[in-house]
């Protein structure tokens, strides 16, 4: 299945929602993730899998964040039909770059 | 927070025991943070004082008898301390100026009693309130301040 490459901004308090989860029988699978705090405020991000946090960063100032490239071979494999979410702790703007594909679970 | 701090945190929030409606807040973690940072008002535990009650030129004029108010009038330097310390509420001063005058004669000793009773009356401490802020719900838990991002960490599970 082909990747897809998406880049957006999410800004709410708590969960956000990167990538939907996919629907029965499907995962995501994430090859590339970089968020970027575009905010003044520290805030801290956690990056789940579902409902279950998988990595946490505490971006204390602007233009701090989270970034990783998965090997090739060994991507993140999210939980079947669980959706990409990104966890703010206030409501400030984050930018986000993920590159990932759906495949079957 | 060390991971006692955290676990205490988790059960406060699970169970709400103060009911502050850390539920109703659902994911402003700002919100539940300020709830639990809050110092809320409670009855003053202190009884309302008394403070020395602010005098004027007049008031203290009237108290000494009008030839020695005006034997005082007559010295502008003394006059201008007076002033001062009376506008100053500075009351080492007035105790001071009271002496000299005093020593000095210029004052008799029914006008010096009367100044020194008029020194001596109080009001009620204006500064006093009623109520006084008491301990947040974080301090009466032994918690340090709370943050946004605290309260982030535990609402959502650990990973790695």
């Amino acid at each position: 299945m082909a990747r897809t490459r998406l880049t957006a901004t999410a800004a709410s308090s708590g969960d956000n929602t990167l990538v939907a989860a996919p629907g029965a029988g499907k995962r995501i699978v994430v090859h590339y993730f970089l968020i970027e705090l575009e905010a003044s405020t520290a805030t801290a991000m956690i990056l789940k899998d579902g409902s279950t946090a998988v990595f946490r960063r505490y971006a204390a100032n602007e233009g701090d964040g989270l970034v990783r490239e998965f090997p090739g071979g060994a991507p993140w494999e999210l939980t079947a039909n669980a959706a990409l979410i990104l966890n703010l702790s206030g409501a400030n703007t984050c930018g986000y770059n993920v590159e990932y594909e759906v495949v079957a679970a | 927070m060390n991971a006692a701090q955290l676990a205490t945190l988790r059960a406060e929030l699970a169970e709400d025991p103060a009911g502050l409606g850390y539920g109703a807040l659902g994911q402003d973690y700002e919100a539940v943070a300020a709830a639990l940072n809050t110092r809320p008002q409670v009855p003053n535990p202190e009884k309302q004082g008394v403070v020395p009650r602010g005098l004027s030129l007049l008031e203290v004029f009237a108290a000494v008898r009008p030839g020695e108010a005006l034997a005082i009038y007559e010295r502008p330097a003394l006059l201008a301390d007076v002033k001062a310390a009376i506008e100053g509420d500075d009351r080492s001063a007035m105790a001071a100026l009271l002496g000299l005058v005093a020593a000095s004669g210029l004052v008799s000793a029914g006008s010096l009693a009367a100044v020194q009773a008029l020194l001596a009356t109080t009001m009620p401490d204006p500064s006093w309130t009623v109520t006084v802020p008491g301990s947040s719900r974080a301090a009466l838990l032994g918690l340090p301040a709370v943050l946004a991002a605290d309260v982030q960490l535990v609402l959502n599970s650990g990973g790695n």
